[in-house]
This record gives structure tokens, C-alpha cells and sequence, in this order.
């Protein structure tokens, strides 16, 4: 059967939020989702998405804010600026405007005076396109801690790998080298630094560290990570069972969608969504690749024609993130 | 490619990505295969849609103005919908805009047929007479489309004269004249190849 666009926008939007409850379910916030027990999750691209649909659930938003008076101290201040940069940039000109901004950053790190013990803070985030953030204000002042988010070392299970490596190394590039090299077959410093959000240099540096020591080896010009399974032993981890997704490119593909949806025109238009859709073309194939999900072909559906097909292989996206974990579960 | 039954879509699409790019209210006067298709007086496809120029409301009535190229929002909303409906680079150009200061056949805006395609794209189409006047000019020394476009608007004596008086004073030359005689005879037209 068709997918209108009011009946794709509703599934959207519900397995959106979905996707972020279970994740911050898995982080110790009380949600009515399980918790998320297939995906290796990322805390920043995952703080970051959620502000970004804050306005959409201003519970999640909420909840977020609780979870991190809390457990500040797992955060990487320097790479959620980084995912923040990332979510700002507006992917074609016509877009609706950037996702986010630095200075929403600043406004969170003064709004939360639990914040201060952040390494980094949050207050040196850029103060510009501060008219943008009206509603976040609203939610911001009237935040409360509601006692629904638990510190994190009370948690342990494999999805949250990245904060337990956090614990054993801080926070920094090498938690995030790791579970792409323990999960991809490996790449070379310029790539594994776009795919952790880590400077160039510093991935270098730690790369050319670990081939020193053993710990990679460099394959045809790639780092590749030496004894997986020595690892993932080390680490109490099925690698068949759990699964890595470069979660800021996935939340950073879904919430421009998102936004799309919830825009003027485009929201009102299957030929203007149809049109976005297209322009974000390249973004949806890489997450459609990493979720074995064909994103159908622009040429072969002209004008308002490609928003079905397109919309449909969306919601196949979102429902195999979601059902992944029921899925590994099973097998 | 365009055709009769994606005009409205294409058009209307074009009008939705002017007004992504802020663009202002434009107006432009089509002619070629497009005015042809809109206006049903042909189904064959065509790749473009030729615009003669924008389209004027003054005091004295609608004029058509001549366009030397396109603003820029409005060539950046047809690439784009050029994109979404796989039609070719350029296919809504100027290529017959110079027409318009080398001279108009008379009348010809009075005879233009208006359609809305949203808040910030009207076109003006020419009419059959109109375009008997272009494909007669297209067609003078070619033997290609324009010649069969214009026998399939089956023109009349006095329609085609009309034609032949107006392309007569855009070339006034004697090799023009001579390709032109030939063309009305080959078309079945002797007495007004006749005539000149």
C-alpha cells in the first residue's frame, strides 16, 4: 500500500524517538522503551541528536539534561563540539536551517550548574545565532531534576562499551578508534578520524602509537586492529551479536529529515520533500549501505514520485535499527 | 522530456523551488514545442522550453520584455527541477529571446494564453498563429521538426501570409527569399510562393 506523506511523517517521527529512548533507556533514563541491547552507542552524537528533536519531545530533551547533570564526567566536551560542528552544517543551500548550534551548546553548560565538573566547558561553545534557540530557553528554564536518569557506573552491558572504555582510557580518541577498528575492517588516519569525529592528527599520532606497539598493523595503507578476537575476549564481547553504526551520520542523516519533515515547505509538498530527498541522496546511500537497506534510484522516479519509494526505504531503515536487537536476540 | 501530460507537474515544481529561493514573481512568455504541448496543439515530446522573454503588465497592456539571462534564483530552481525530472542542462533557456528586440510578429501578446502554476511562476504562451510565424522562420532552410510542426498546424492562406509578410521583414535578403519560396511550394502552398 502507498505511504502518504502524513503516514510516513507519524511512523517517522514515533521510530525516531524510539530509537533515542531505547538508547538512553540502555544509559539508565526510566523510559517506557526497553533498553537499547543490539547497537554499540555513542554518547555525543547521541546527546547532540537528541537536542536536536528536543523540541519534538520535550520529555527526551529533558531526560537528557538529567542524564548528564549526572554523568557529565563520561562526556568528551572536545568531540560533542565536534558532533555539534557537524550537526550545524546545512547540507544543501536551500535546506532548512542547520540542525544546531554552538551556542545551544553554551546555553545547556550555563543552564546546568551540575555541569561545571565538565574537563571542558561548555561555555566557550561560539554565543552566535542565539535567536535561534527561543523554545530551548523555555525547556531550559523550566528543567528539573526528576530523579528518572541513574549514574552510569551502576550500568553494564555491552552497548555501553564506549563509556566503559572511558573508564579504562577518559575520554579520548582511542575508545573511539577501537570500536570502529574492532567492528570495520579499519581505514587509514584521515577516515577513521571523519568517522570518530577526532582531529586528523591526533588519530594519526594514536595509530602510528598502536602499530609501535602491536596493537594495529598497517595493511595496504590501512590501520587494521590485530587479534579481534584476542579483544573482544578482553572485553566480554559477542562481535556477532552487538552491532557498530556511525551513529552521527546516522542521527545526522535522520534529523535532516526530520527537520524537513516539520518545515515549511517541504513539510506541505511530496514534490519539495521528493526534491529534498534527492539532495540528500549521497547521505541516505551510506546509511542505507551500513544497514543493508537499497535506497531506490532518483532518475527512475521523476518529480513528487520519488518521495514513496524513498520514504519507504527510510522506514526499513529505522525499523532495522530498531528491530535488530529483537532480531539477534532470536538467532 | 517535456510533454503534454508533465507540463502542469514540471511547471508547477519550478514554481515551488522559485519560492524556496525567495525568488520574486516572475513571468515568462513560451514559445517551441512547449507552447505547442500546453496548449494542446501538438503531443510530440520536446527537451526544453524556450522562453521569448518576461511577460509585462503595463498601462498601455502586456508586453513582452526582453530577458538577457535569467535571474539567478530561477536558474538555480530549474537546474533543480531539471534534476528531479531528469530533463537536460538548460532545458528552460533563452535561446529565442533575441527575438524579441530584432522584432515580434504584430499583435503577438494580445495573443498570448495565460496559466497560474502557483505563487511565483505564471507563463505566457504564444498562440497557433504565433508560433505558424516562428516555425515558418525555424523552417526556411532546414528540413528537420520545424518543418513538420508546421504543417501540422495545417495553417491557412491567410494565416500563412500573415507569416510570410512578418519572416519577409526580419531577412530581407534574396538567398532568404529564394529558400522561402521553395519551402511554401515543397509544403503545397504555389500561389503564395508565388506571390513572392
Amino acid at each position: 500500500m502507498a505511504l502518504s506523506r502524513q503516514a510516513f511523517k507519524a511512523k517517522f517521527k514515533e521510530d525516531l524517538l524510539a530509537v533515542h529512548w531505547r538508547q538512553w533507556s540502555a544509559l539508565g533514563v526510566a523510559s517506557h522503551l526497553p533498553p537499547e541491547d543490539h547497537w554499540i552507542l555513542d554518547l555525543e552524537s547521541l546527546m547532540v541528536s537528541t537536542w536536536v528533536l528536543g523540541m519534538e519531545d520535550r520529555r527526551l530533551f529533558s531526560a537528557s539534561l538529567e542524564w548528564l547533570t549526572k554523568n557529565a564526567e563520561w562526556v568528551s566536551v572536545s568531540r560533542l563540539k565536534g558532533v555539534a560542528k557537524t550537526f550545524s552544517v546545512t547540507p544543501f543551500p536551500q535546506a532548512p536551517k542547520a540542525l544546531f548550534h554552538g551556542s545551544l551548546l553554551a546555553r545547556i553548560g550555563e543552564a546546568l550548574p551540575q555541569l561545571k565538573k565538565l574537563p571542558l566547558s561548555l561555555r566557550n561553545a561560539s554565543s552566535h545565532g542565539e535567536e535561534l534557540w527561543g523554545d530551548y530557553d523555555s525547556a531550559l528554564r523550566a528543567f528539573r531534576v526528576r530523579g528518572i536518569a541513574k549514574p552510569l557506573e551502576a550500568l553494564s552491558f555491552p552497548p555501553l562499551l564506549q563509556a566503559h572504555l572511558r573508564a579504562l582510557w577518559g575520554a579520548d580518541a582511542r575508545v573511539e578508534v577501537l570500536l570502529f577498528l574492532l567492528f570495520r575492517e579499519g581505514g587509514n588516519s584521515l577516515s577513521l578520524a571523519r568517522e570518530v569525529n577526532y582531529d586528523q592528527k591526533a588519530v594519526y599520532r594514536l595509530l602510528e602509537r598502536w602499530a609501535k606497539a602491536g596493537v594495529v598493523e598497517k595493511r595496504e595503507g590501512k590501520y587494521v586492529l590485530m587479534d579481534k578476537a584476542k579483544w573482544a575476549r578482553f572485553l566480554g564481547l559477542d562481535l556477532k551479536r552487538y552491532g557498530y553504526l556511525n551513529w552521527t551520520r546516522t542521527f545526522l542523516f535522520l534529523d535532516r529529515l526530520a527537520r524537513m519533515l516539520v518545515t515549511p515547505p517541504w513539510s506541505e509538498d511530496d514534490y519539495l520533500l521528493s526534491s529534498g530527498f534527492r539532495d540528500l541522496e549521497k547521505e541516505a546511500k551510506r546509511v542505507g549501505r551500513d544497514l543493508d537497506v537499497p535506497i531506490p534510484e532518483p532518475a527512475a522516479y521523476p518529480g513528487g514520485r520519488y518521495f514513496e519509494p524513498f520514504a519507504s526505504a527510510v522506514v526499513e531503515m529505522l525499523s532495522r535499527i530498531l528491530a535488530e536487537g529483537r532480531r539477534m536476540k532470536r538467532s | 522530456m517535456l510533454k503534454q501530460t508533465n507540463l502542469e507537474e514540471v511547471f508547477t515544481a519550478l514554481d515551488r523551488q522559485i519560492g524556496l529561493r525567495g525568488g520574486e514573481r516572475i513571468a515568462l512568455v513560451i514559445c517551441g514545442g512547449t507552447a505547442l504541448a500546453a496548449l494542446g496543439l501538438m503531443t510530440r515530446t520536446t527537451k526544453d522550453a524556450d522562453v521569448l522573454g518576461r511577460a509585462e503588465v503595463t498601462p498601455e497592456g502586456l508586453k513582452v520584455v526582453a530577458l538577457s539571462a535569467f535571474p539567478e534564483w530561477l536558474e538555480e530552481a530549474s537546474e533543480a527541477v531539471g534534476r528531479d525530472f531528469g530533463l537536460p542542462q538548460g532545458w528552460l533557456n533563452l535561446g529565442p529571446a533575441p527575438q524579441v528586440a530584432t522584432g515580434l510578429p504584430p499583435g503577438l501578446a494580445l495573443r498570448l494564453t495565460r496559466r497560474e502554476y502557483g505563487p511565483s511562476l505564471s507563463l505566457y504562451f504564444i498562440s497557433r498563429l504565433d508560433q505558424i510565424h516562428f516555425k515558418l522562420y525555424a523552417a526556411v532552410d532546414r528540413d528537420d521538426y520545424h518543418v513538420q510542426d508546421l504543417l501540422d498546424l495545417h495553417p491557412g492562406e491567410e494565416e500563412l501570409a500573415q507569416a510570410v509578410r512578418w519572416v519577409t521583414s526580419q531577412d530581407v535578403s534574396e538567398p532568404f527569399r529564394m529558400s522561402l519560396k521553395a519551402l511554401l511550394e515543397r509544403m503545397g502552398y504555389g500561389p503564395l510562393a508565388a506571390g513572392l
